[in-house]
């Protein structure tokens, strides 16, 4: 790539948004979502009837604000909030080994028969999209990141040129 | 850029109304045309048959040698500017401007080149960043014209674009528009009702009455020599006086005045001794003049600092004179006047007498 090529593209980040960034954070959003409809789909009894319902409820209320800001704030290239997407994400690949792994591994009675809280197709299901949301958020967080240095550098370039 | 011809272009719309009458132009590469009339007179409905907002009822409409009488508006190549800017609120000033281009899907960069270089030109590079609401009238209606100038279209249309700015912003923006055209030597297409966007942006002008074209012609033509009486008042501010003259062998007998002829004006109006006929005047011809054969009864004196419009009465018809000095007439004093140059115009066919 040219140098002029180069510099057309870092002068667009001046004048456009962050928009990929900011796709993949409402991706995030997104597969958690999905993660969420059916974390709680069960047919075995009462294990998840517990105070962990409340909390995962309110965690999830905090991701959805948190990654929903935070995809705005990337796409004004903010570095902050692409900090905060990479810790978000980071926190959803621990979401794995609690619900998902906990119930996975809990074995409930069905009438005379003990199967798992969580059977491995719905295990399965709920890993790819906690995994799929972590990675969203934390590659919409490198990418901000990047981008946010780049323009940083440019417009010092341009002011180190204008002076 | 360009060439552009209408051949018999006429509109009917599905309640039966006529709009556009047998319009016929051809516009040469590069040349800005200004559709001027009074509201309803069917200019933005000749511009939007271009840009094929409107069907054409009949007739041919040429691009570039290509006839796209059929084509729909988005294949057509013109780019159009509107009264009410129609600029995405939602969009930065950047984004606006290359949303076409996103579109079309071309390259980034090149798309970036293009808004950078039209931002240059309108003096739009500071406010790229910026949204519509962020902006003042005049920098919306630039902001309208860069999107059109990115796509470099064959044709360029201007509906009304200055009618929202305020008086002030509207001559500003007219300059621009003028050195805009001269930039980009764009065939140009513009619509107005304003006589005087119309006088000094055109390089020809159409003036436009009940769906005929009236007259084609230069800003100069149109004003000294007026095709009939509808273009001869509504060209020129303040409108050029009618008084209704019978014409005798030497002179034009009018209601409280008789205005002496020349040798060529008798001669051009031979065939109508005995006739009544129209005489149309200008302001600006109408001159003070002590031993003046028009004696006017002044009732108003508005000074405007470089000349001074004088209305009075004279015979049963009202008059204006414009004249180039600061004048203190009172109501009720008598003036005299001389008439420096006048237009003939048939009473019957209301066309100019050549």
């Amino acid at each position: 790539m040219t140098n002029g090529v180069m510099n057309v593209k870092k002068d667009r980040l001046r004048y456009t948004k962050n928009k990929l960034s900011s796709t993949l954070a409402i991706l995030g959003i997104v597969f958690d979502a999905l993660y969420f409809i059916s974390i709680y789909s069960s047919d075995v009894g009462n294990y998840f009837y517990n105070y962990i319902i409340g909390a995962s409820v309110v965690y999830n209320l905090l991701f959805l604000l948190c990654v929903f800001l935070s995809s705005e704030g990337v796409k004004s290239y903010k570095l902050g909030y692409a900090i905060a997407l990479i810790v978000v994400g980071a926190m959803q690949v621990g979401r794995i080994f609690y619900i998902p792994l906990k119930a996975h591994s809990s074995m409930v009675s069905v009438g005379v028969e003990m199967v798992p809280a969580m059977d491995g197709k719905q295990f399965a299901y709920v890993i790819v999209c906690l995994v799929l949301s972590a990675v969203a958020c934390i590659v919409s967080g490198v990418i901000g990141i990047y981008k946010t240095r780049v323009l940083e550098g440019y417009n010092k370039q341009l002011a180190g040129a204008e002076a | 850029m360009a060439s552009l011809s209408l051949h018999n272009l006429n509109k009917i719309y599905d309640n039966n109304v006529q709009a556009v009458f047998d319009f016929n132009l051809d516009v040469k590469d590069g040349e800005l045309i200004v559709l001027v009339g009074p509201s309803g007179c069917g200019k933005s409905t000749t511009l939007r048959m271009v840009a094929g907002l409107e069907d054409i009822t009949s007739g041919t409409l040429i691009i570039d040698g290509k006839d796209v009488t059929q084509m729909p508006a988005k294949d057509r190549d013109i780019a159009m500017v509107f009264q009410n800017y129609a600029l995405y609120a939602h969009m930065t000033v950047y984004e606006n401007m290359a949303f076409s281009l996103t579109l079309r899907k071309e390259d980034p960069n090149v798309i970036h080149e293009k808004v950078l270089a039209a931002a240059e030109i309108l003096g739009l590079t500071d406010q790229l960043n910026k949204k519509p609401r962020q902006l003042s009238g005049g920098q919306r209606q630039r902001v309208a014209m860069g999107r059109a100038i990115v796509r470099k279209p064959k044709v360029f249309l201007f509906d009304e674009p200055l009618s929202n700015l305020d008086a002030k912003l509207r001559g500003a923006t007219r300059r621009e528009i003028l050195l805009l055209h001269k930039r980009l030597g764009a065939t140009m297409l513009y619509v107005t009702h304003d006589q005087i966007e119309a006088l000094t942006l055109a390089d020809r002008i159409v003036c436009m009455s009940m769906g005929y074209v009236q007259q084609v012609g230069t800003p100069l033509e149109l004003y000294d020599n007026p095709a009939n009486i509808f273009v001869a008042s509504f060209i020129g501010l303040p409108p050029m006086n009618m008084f209704d003259a019978r014409v005798e062998d030497e002179r034009l007998v009018c209601d409280g005045f008789d205005y002496p002829l020349s040798e060529s004006e008798r001669a051009l109006l031979r065939d109508y001794v005995g006739k009544t006929v129209t005489l149309g005047v200008r302001p600006e011809n109408i001159v003070p003049d002590n031993n003046g054969y028009l004696k006017a009864s002044v009732t108003l004196n508005e000074n405007l600092g470089q000349n001074t419009l004088v209305h009075g009465t004279v015979g049963g018809h009202k008059m204006t004179a414009k004249v180039r000095e600061w004048c203190n007439y009172k109501k009720g004093d008598e003036v005299a006047f001389c008439l420096n140059r006048v237009h003939f115009f048939d009473k019957e066919t209301t066309n100019a007498i050549r």
